[in-house]
């Protein structure tokens, strides 16, 4: 009974704040810990589900080397995932840091406009994009079926604009995803909700009164988003590259994350599929690590 | 004319320019962001002759109802309506609890393993849930903590075919971006008044009591904010769902919206865009139209409580 009384109030303290957080450990071991730990187990081996249970064997390496060598599939879902992702990036980060500087402003209607320009957040589901994709083909035969207009997909796609920008640009491979991004920019505008939210949120946490020295000493709007708004929202930036690239690959239309559902649950390569998994993640990870590096070193933070 | 009227009118005259320009900005980028919802309900409404008619583009001439009826009955739409609410609505409460306390106990009390309990959180959002995938599936295939279930009822449960996979871990503030939902509750009570905290403390209130009554009621925003995240992700998710339920009977409006045109063909592959496509849109606008409208009562809140929470810290 003495020892307890002794006990500081900081400790106390720490008592408490363990009994409200020590929940979240209990769930991390049982539905986190314990799963990621046998992903990676299932991933060196060759895994048999039965309904009498497991039958793991050990191969090494074998899974990986088949993804890396053997699989046509892999290599060329997990190129294409990428490459849409780094041209996707810098296109939604403009966008919705653009957006989200002119919903900043106060003007008549604006409720209105928020409220269409974050639809995308609570309708944008990946059944509903797979509903909608799957279709543009088929749009453009019943087109041609039909006589209609060839625009009638769901989505407004620039296909005149990108037929004329191939020909000026004759076709340079380099131009060439860029050229894609221009028919996608449906995609990109419907998957920025969520990152003009962040942004705006951002917008918001910059004190005004900075804006006003800039406006006295006579800074133009041009002048001051560079010198206030841009370095003051790098922090926001490096979030929403990071939320970007999550997003991206744990979204349903990821074509690696059907791969890797189909091999587990078509082809029953259990194990395969893990060390598909654990390879995406990997790269993911590799991907992560490098973008924050590069942006981290060039973000600026207030009172340093 | 003086100097300073030329300068006035040059004023003036950006001024407007910059109005106009954001005016047919803001249209045009609305119409892009309405256009997929309005050209589906359009040619949901369509009837046959309407569709080859090349005369009618946005407003049908006959309206009809029969790609809806079609769809509603596709969808199973009562019965999966009634699915998705209990797989949409009761993690996203379950979620509000346990992220609010988690985050509260992160945001309010000094402990030396903080720090790495919450880079953990974060370190659970950059995990993509693939890895994850199938040893949770043979978890939940044999469900059992430390054998404790065995023991009890002599064999492990059967969890798959039900929601509790998707329901179970937001009770310990984990499942569908629990962590992040960890993040927006912490974020949100640093940012909160000591002062408010102490004078609780004072009037001898416990920490639970001051969590309670003075935490939750002051952070309204931050927690129609989660509620609705949760509510809108875990209605629009399939990734989960589609691994752990195999019974039609308890798929979830989304569940057979991503397989409607399996369900309207009946399975066969020779099926005609014209007859397939309006069913599918109206079966599309029949799935998004409960969350549209919750999204129409609440927007004010889902806007200016993001802002006001302060996301970012």
């Amino acid at each position: 009974m003495k020892r307890k009384k002794l006990k500081s109030l900081s400790e106390k303290q720490a008592q408490v704040g363990r009994l409200f957080v020590y929940p979240w450990l209990i769930g991390f071991l049982i539905f986190f810990a314990h799963p990621f730990i046998q992903s990676l187990i299932f991933a060196f081996s060759e895994l048999d589900v039965s309904p009498s249970g497991l039958k793991l064997k050990y191969i090494g390496l074998r899974n990986f080397i088949k993804a890396l060598q053997e699989d046509p599939n892999f290599i060329q879902y997990l190129t294409t995932e990428i490459t849409n992702m780094i041209v996707n990036i810098p296109l939604i980060l403009m966008f919705s840091l653009f957006i989200a500087v002119l919903l900043n402003q106060k003007f008549k209607g604006r409720a209105l406009i928020r409220a269409i320009f974050f639809l995308p957040v609570v309708v944008m589901s990946g059944a509903l994009l797979y509903v909608l994709e799957s279709n543009s083909l088929e749009q453009f035969n019943i087109g041609a079926q039909a006589g209609m207009v060839m625009s009638n997909s769901p989505f407004v796609r620039g296909i005149d604009f990108r037929m004329i920008l191939m020909q000026v640009t004759g076709n340079i491979p380099i131009i060439q995803p860029l050229i894609h991004a221009i028919d996608r920019i449906y995609e990109i505008i419907w998957k920025s909700g969520v990152q003009i939210l962040i942004f705006l949120a951002g917008l918001q946490s910059i004190p005004s009164s900075l804006y006003e020295v800039a406006d006295i000493e006579g800074a133009t709007f041009w002048e001051s988003f560079w010198k206030i708004t841009f370095p003051m929202i790098s922090p926001i930036i490096l979030v929403n590259v990071v939320y970007t690239i999550i997003d991206s690959f744990t979204d349903y239309s990821n074509d690696v994350l059907r791969y890797i559902l189909e091999v587990s649950f078509r082809k029953l390569q259990h194990g395969y599929s893990s060390a598909i998994a654990w390879l995406y993640f990997l790269i993911i990870g590799i991907v992560l690590i490098i973008v924050i590096s590069i942006i981290s070193k060039r973000v600026f933070y207030m009172g340093d | 004319m003086s100097k300073e009227y030329l300068i006035l009118i040059k004023y003036k005259f950006l001024r407007i320019l910059g109005i106009t320009f954001k005016i047919i900005l803001f249209l045009g980028l609305s119409y892009v962001l309405l256009r997929p919802l309005l050209f589906m309900l359009s040619t949901a409404l369509k009837s046959k002759e309407d569709l080859i008619d090349p005369t009618v583009i946005w407003i049908p001439k006959h309206i009809t109802f029969e790609n809806f009826k079609l769809a509603f009955n596709s969808l199973s739409y009562l019965k999966s309506f009634i699915n998705s609410l209990i797989a949409s609505l009761i993690p996203a409460i379950f979620q509000v609890i346990s992220c609010s306390m988690i985050g509260y106990g992160l945001a309010r009390f000094k402990f030396r393993e903080r720090e790495i309990i919450f880079a953990l959180i974060i370190f659970t959002l950059i995990v993509p849930p693939q890895v994850l995938l199938i040893p949770l599936y043979i978890f939940y295939q044999g469900f059992d903590i430390l054998g404790i279930i065995r023991l009890l009822k002599g064999e492990p449960i059967n969890f798959l075919n039900s929601y509790y996979p998707i329901i179970l871990p937001t009770l310990l503030g984990g499942g569908l971006r629990g962590a992040l939902f960890i993040y927006i509750f912490r974020q949100f009570f640093r940012g909160m008044s000591k002062e408010l905290e102490e004078a609780a403390y004072i009037d001898g209130c416990s920490p639970f009591q001051t969590y309670l009554r003075i935490f939750i009621p002051n952070s309204i925003p931050a927690l129609i904010t989660v509620f609705l995240f949760s509510l809108v992700w875990h209605w629009n998710d399939v990734f989960q769902l589609s691994v752990y339920i195999g019974d039609f009977d308890k798929y979830t409006l989304s569940l057979n919206l991503a397989n409607i045109r399996a369900i309207i063909t009946g399975g066969t592959q020779i099926w005609d865009p014209l007859l397939i496509l309006p069913p599918q849109y109206a079966g599309a606008i029949l799935v998004i139209f409960p969350m549209l409208v919750f999204y129409l009562f609440t927007q004010k809140f889902f806007v200016e409580s993001v802002e006001r929470t302060g996301i970012i810290g």
